[in-house]
């Protein structure tokens, strides 16, 4: 993975004003830095500053205080140096509802001075040069997101933004979604996917960063963060369960039941296991390592931070941001 | 910048709405020539005969009780004289209680006069109109959320604050000289059509065509004060909204409490610059020994005025949205 960043943020912060007047925390200093190359899935639940981190980076709304650049270019002083390589997809795609989709597309062609004959080159890579006629309004949801797509390739970007792109989209459509993403990063572009659908994510993503209101709780390889999350949990599926407990607990390894289930944490090896038990005369009906998701390290990372989160905070609870190499 | 423009242009003459709204500016700017047709016409051998009868009738009242009325008219004249402060400016018109055949036929065409006036009356509609289609031009952009869906495409706020302002009050102008032409073409042609000879200029009446060129210089600084209000509003009903709030609450109510701001009002100085001058009346009242006196005063506003007001409306709303629109955050 190349170390050059496609983004970087440093103390980024954006407040609103409430109806009350009082001032609400959107992104509370996020670090968020986005390697360039592959699939980054910027993940946390609705609420989280996803979508608000994404619109400073773009320059829609402004940002109370921190730094930003794409490319290294400090944004949003010297986006439009660099906005021609970044596509983006902020939420739902907005275009003219009574124009055709091809009339969209050509006036974004013209604005950015790029052939106009390159619209129906990325309406036809997109599936749409059949439907580009239609007015957009008369559009599917699929198909409006797949005419937001043809919009940034029609800059042939660097770097591709999609917020939430699945959203109401039936799992053709989320499966084609997840397939150009996949195919645009292989083709060298660097792809920033927000979700809060992290199995979607999981599936796609090569690195994730994972926000809770509007601050970073980790960032890394998908592949390390789950390993950092799985800390070698083994299931034991066994018919007496409380002698069971007490000869696991008598080992010194860290035992808990759940249902007709122990869990044993820890890293100890699954035949470690069977073989204290087999001495004991127990004998398992079920032994599996516990494979850990990323919903699961993304649950047990976002728990008790409140708004943005699953949970509501505990009084004076913070925790740092957790990186992958650090973790695992 | 020239890039963005033209793509604004195209944007605005390919948008459903304003083609409607062209077109319904066409067929009102047809529906004057109707008017203008009237107008040019000589009165029907019917209408004659029953002018004539009409005159006969007054002309026998008048027989019987004009020397009363006459005298009746001129006592109230010296009366009014006696009372007022200005009495050469009193003139009740007894001298010109004769009926006459004309009161009845109307007076003598005139495709200059006519024309004028006719122009005048329309002017609300190329005000209206360019303001209302350059509203929701802009407007449009915002509620359907195209607008953040452009910026990342075209990022500096002030080329694209431009290029959409311009636009508006570029496109106008075609849509402008073609119904202002319609009228003064269409007029002329009727009044070609019956003959009417023109005796030329009209005193107190701007010729036509300085009208009509001045409706046509109008309707791009209201297209782009169109816009810049949809630049601050960011809905077509709230540009609708504050368009017909201004004219109930400031043109008519306020002004109505306070007379002081009558020659600021938007209607008086659009009708100064349109007319080339205009005037309005305002009334002071003085409590005298023998009990109130009033007196209506006369004040002109000369088509300058008229013009710098306009210009100064005009910098200050779009110089506010561009303002707004740089700092205001895009959802």
């Amino acid at each position: 993975m190349s170390t050059e960043l496609a983004i970087s943020t440093r103390g980024l912060r954006k407040t609103y004003r409430n109806r009350r007047g009082q001032r609400a925390v959107a992104v509370g200093g996020l670090d968020l830095d986005v390697p360039v190359g592959g699939v980054h899935g910027f993940l946390g639940p609705n609420g989280a500053g996803k979508t608000t981190t994404i619109r400073m980076l773009l320059g829609l709304i402004r940002a109370d205080s921190g730094t930003m650049s794409l490319f290294g270019q400090t944004v949003p002083e010297r986006l439009p140096d660099v906005i021609g390589r970044v596509g983006a997809i902020v939420e739902q795609p907005k275009f003219f509802p009574s124009f055709s989709g091809r009339k969209n597309l050509t006036m974004l062609a013209r604005a950015i001075d790029a052939p106009t004959t390159l619209v129906d080159v990325v309406l036809s890579d997109v599936g749409l040069l059949d439907r580009a006629g239609d007015r957009y309004k008369g559009y599917s949801l699929g198909m409006k997101q797949r005419l937001a797509i043809a919009a940034t390739l029609l800059k042939d970007p660097d770097l591709l933004i999609f917020d939430e792109p699945t959203n109401g989209l039936d799992p053709a459509g989320i499966r084609e979604i997840r397939g150009t993403m996949r195919g645009l990063a292989d083709r060298g572009k660097t792809v920033l996917v927000s979700s809060h659908i992290l199995a979607e994510v999981e599936q796609v993503a090569d690195t994730v960063s994972i926000i809770a209101r509007g601050e970073l709780i980790a960032s890394g390889r998908v592949a390390d963060l789950i390993g950092a999350g799985a800390a070698g949990t083994v299931r034991v599926g066994i018919a007496d369960v409380p002698r069971a407990q007490q000869v696991l607990g008598a080992q010194g390894w860290t035992v808990r039941s759940e249902g007709r289930y122990l869990l044993v944490d820890g890293g100890v090896a699954p035949a470690t296991i069977t073989e204290a038990l087999a001495a004991q005369r127990l004998f398992v009906d079920e032994l599996v390592p516990v494979r850990v998701d990323l919903e699961s390290v993304f649950l047990d990372l976002t728990a008790g931070r409140g708004p943005g989160t699953h949970a509501p905070p505990p009084a004076g609870q913070s925790r740092p941001a957790r990186h992958a190499e650090e973790a695992s | 910048m020239s890039r963005l423009l033209r793509v604004e242009l195209d944007r605005f003459a390919s948008r459903t709405l304003i083609r409607l709204g062209v077109v319904a500016v066409l067929v009102i700017c047809c529906l004057g020539l109707v008017n203008a047709w009237q107008s040019a016409s000589p009165p029907s051998q019917a209408e004659l005969a029953q002018a004539q009868a009409y005159y006969e009738q007054a002309l026998a009242d008048w027989e019987v009780n004009g020397e009363q009325w006459v005298a009746d008219c001129e006592a109230g004249e010296a009366a009014e004289k006696e009372a007022s402060d200005t009495p050469d400016a009193v003139d009740y018109g007894c001298d010109s209680m004769e009926p006459r055949l004309e009161n009845w036929t109307g007076s003598e065409p005139s495709f200059e006069r006519d024309t004028a006036g006719l122009l005048t009356s329309l002017a609300v509609l190329f005000v209206m109109a360019p303001l209302l289609l350059a509203g929701s031009f802009v407007s449009a952009e915002f509620s359907t959320g195209a607008i953040g869906n452009w910026l990342t495409f075209a990022p500096q706020r002030v080329r694209v604050y431009l290029s959409k302002v311009l636009a508006a009050g570029i496109a106008i102008v075609p849509v402008a000289v073609v119904g202002v032409g319609v009228v003064l073409g269409g007029s002329w042609a009727a009044y070609r059509y019956f003959d009417v000879v023109d005796s030329g200029a009209v005193a107190g009446v701007s010729p036509p065509v300085d009208v009509a060129v001045r409706l046509v210089a109008l309707a791009p600084v209201v297209a782009m004060v169109g816009a810049a209000v949809g630049f601050l509003v960011r809905h077509t009903a709230a540009v609708l909204g504050v368009v017909l709030g201004w004219l109930i609450l400031v043109e008519v109510m306020l002004t109505n409490r306070i007379q002081g701001l009558q020659p600021w009002t938007m209607l008086l100085n659009i009708t100064a610059w349109v007319e080339g001058g205009t005037s309005y009346s305002s009334q002071t009242c003085t409590t005298t020994a023998s009990g109130q006196s009033c007196e209506v005063v006369t004040h002109v506003v000369s088509q300058t005025q008229g013009a710098i007001y306009l210009g100064v409306v005009t910098v200050i709303v779009a110089g506010v949205a561009l303002l707004v629109f740089r700092r205001r955050d895009v959802a």
